[in-house]
């Protein structure tokens, strides 16, 4: 049975949160199609899960754990990969390549948070509630990420 | 930066990692839909990369029962050509005096040799299993190479050229590289870059990387930066691969204060996805400003590339289907030494660096391959099974006087 409670906040959330929530994911998977996948079968999980809630900690975090967990997972899979020199979209900067590097080297739970801070916006304790860890802990974690991305910032601005 | 919360230069160069999408629909009744249909059986076509992995599995699993003693890559190789592997003779290199050739021999059990240029006083200087990657030191003193230590890791060692002093330089690591000045010796572990004193002191990180293969570590000839091929690794994400995955080598350079790392092959993985290595066998022009890399996949060749990623340039574009190994600029860097199997078997080709008067230096119906420059620029020692066995042979840079060394 699927819980129905929940879905007119998750049918919100989804439509006005969208973008955010592919964009982030496919930080993630790599590539458009499998962003757009994770998000649709994240939101399904949580539609189908919603009971699993119980309105601890703010509600989109909790969606954003279930669409990560789907595009952590597609991830694992060979899919198409993002690139510098995707000639679609953006434009490229010597230097963007050293932050793909960087950012690759990473632990998982700094990128994510670097994603989740810069594609998304997300407040701190929406990012805590999503890798279920402490606010101070999304604070040190976007810290060093920082630190560790400083070299290849500069190396952009150079 | 280190203070704030939001750093506005991450954001800008986020975003051209990631662009906004303008185009995207959502489509909230498909996610009702998918919802409801747990119990439905998903019903997805097995992906055709799990058909690829399983196939490449299977042919790799095949080929490592037939030479076990060889790289994947040589396996792979040899299995797709029908052709011996590896010759039991490898990487002929000269002394940068000139005065004598190192090589590793399986002929009485693997050992890393010396001999003088004109083939005499022919020795064993180290003998260890798996040896590999001999270097000379610049002052032609000592050679560091790299062995099996015990069943899980490869160490590097360094011995004098006449064979005293052996010593472990790292316990783990491989494919040492001199820095041009002689003082230090740079190698790499699976996540790292690292540096050492050429006596074994002053271990350093120089960088850390993503965990995969890390193969052909070369400083350039001004010292200032570093060529190295990587593999993605298991573990690496799609940001730093470039659309590759395992044992797909692509080449990268950085400098040699562990800055400014770069992808100089991600315009050749891009819109290619997983498959074969995208480079191999790379080697700084003299003039440190270039690099000649050959590439094993489906678009093979020797391939020039700028330091700075700049002008990829294919100099051997035909034909289009032959296994391309081992460029040597020679030492003025107006020629390009290389191996290719274009007539069913390696021949030796001389090219000019810039991909013009491609002739052959070798033609017979037996290897030729792994050519080297004498540092003169005078003469190309290359390994050859010509008469049955594989050994180390000398021909004028021209092609002429093709005699055995051994």
């Amino acid at each position: 049975m699927v819980e129905t409670s929940l879905w007119p906040e998750l049918e919100s959330l989804y439509r006005s949160e969208f973008a955010r929530f592919v964009r982030v994911a496919r930080a993630v998977t790599g590539d458009r199609d499998s962003a757009l996948e994770a998000v649709q079968e994240g939101f399904a999980d949580a539609l189908r899960n919603s009971g699993q809630w119980q309105g601890r900690g703010p509600l989109a975090g909790w969606v954003w754990r279930c669409v990560l967990n789907r595009a952590r997972k597609a991830r694992s899979r060979p899919t198409a990969e993002l690139r510098a020199d995707d000639g679609r979209n953006g434009s490229v900067e010597a230097g963007d390549d050293e932050l793909r590097l960087r950012l690759a080297v990473l632990p998982e739970r700094q990128r994510l948070v670097v994603f989740m801070r810069y594609y998304a916006d997300l407040e701190y304790s929406e990012i805590a509630a999503a890798l279920g860890i402490r606010v101070g802990t999304v604070s040190a974690t976007l810290h060093a990420a920082h630190a560790a991305l400083r070299a290849a910032l500069e190396e952009v601005r150079a | 930066m280190t203070s704030s919360e939001y750093s506005p230069e991450l954001a800008a160069a986020l975003d051209r990692l990631v662009p906004v999408e303008e185009t995207l629909r959502a489509d909230w009744e498909d996610v009702v839909d998918r919802a409801g249909a747990r119990s439905r059986p998903r019903t997805r076509p097995p992906s055709r990369w799990r058909v690829v992995a399983i196939a490449l599995a299977i042919v790799a699993g095949a080929a490592l029962l037939v030479t076990p003693a060889l790289g994947i890559g040589d396996r792979l190789l040899a299995l797709i050509q029908g052709a011996p592997a590896r010759p039991e003779v490898q990487s002929p290199v000269w002394s940068p005096d000139g005065r004598q050739i190192a090589f590793v021999s399986r002929r009485d059990g693997k050992a890393l040799y010396v001999m003088n240029a004109d083939g005499s006083g022919l020795r064993i200087v180290a003998r260890v299993s798996q040896l590999a990657a001999p270097a000379w030191s610049p002052d032609g003193r000592r050679i560091a190479f790299q062995g099996l230590r015990d069943r899980h890791s490869v160490a590097l060692y360094v011995v004098n050229a006449d064979g005293s002093g052996q010593r472990t330089l790292a316990r783990s690591g491989n494919a040492p590289a001199w820095s041009p000045d002689g003082r230090s010796i740079a190698f790499e572990t699976s996540s790292k870059l690292h540096v050492v004193n050429a006596d074994g002191s002053g271990h350093r990180v120089l960088t850390r990387l993503w965990n995969g293969r890390k193969e052909s570590l070369a400083w350039s000839p001004d010292g200032r930066k570093l060529a190295f091929l990587a593999d993605s690794g298991p573990v690496l994400d799609h940001l730093g691969r470039g659309g590759c995955g395992q044992y797909c080598f692509q080449l990268y350079v950085l400098n040699s204060d562990g800055s400014g790392l770069r992808n100089l092959t991600s315009k050749l993985a891009a819109g290619r996805g997983f498959g074969p290595s995208l480079a191999s066998d790379p080697v700084w022009s003299p003039d440190g400003r270039r690099i000649a890399f050959v590439r094993p996949d489906t678009r093979f060749g020797v391939y020039v590339v700028n330091a700075d990623g700049s002008g990829m340039r294919n100099l051997t574009p035909k034909p289009m289907r032959a296994a391309y190994a081992a460029p040597a600029w020679s030492p003025d860097g107006r020629k390009i030494a290389f191996a290719v199997a274009r007539d069913g078997n390696s021949e030796i080709y001389l090219m000019d660096a810039d991909g013009s008067g491609q002739r052959n230096l070798t033609r017979n119906l037996a290897y030729d391959g792994d050519p080297a420059w004498s540092p003169d620029g005078q003469k190309i020692t290359f390994v050859s099974n010509r008469d049955g066995r594989y050994k180390v042979y000398l021909m004028n840079a021209d092609g002429s006087g093709q005699r055995s060394l051994m």
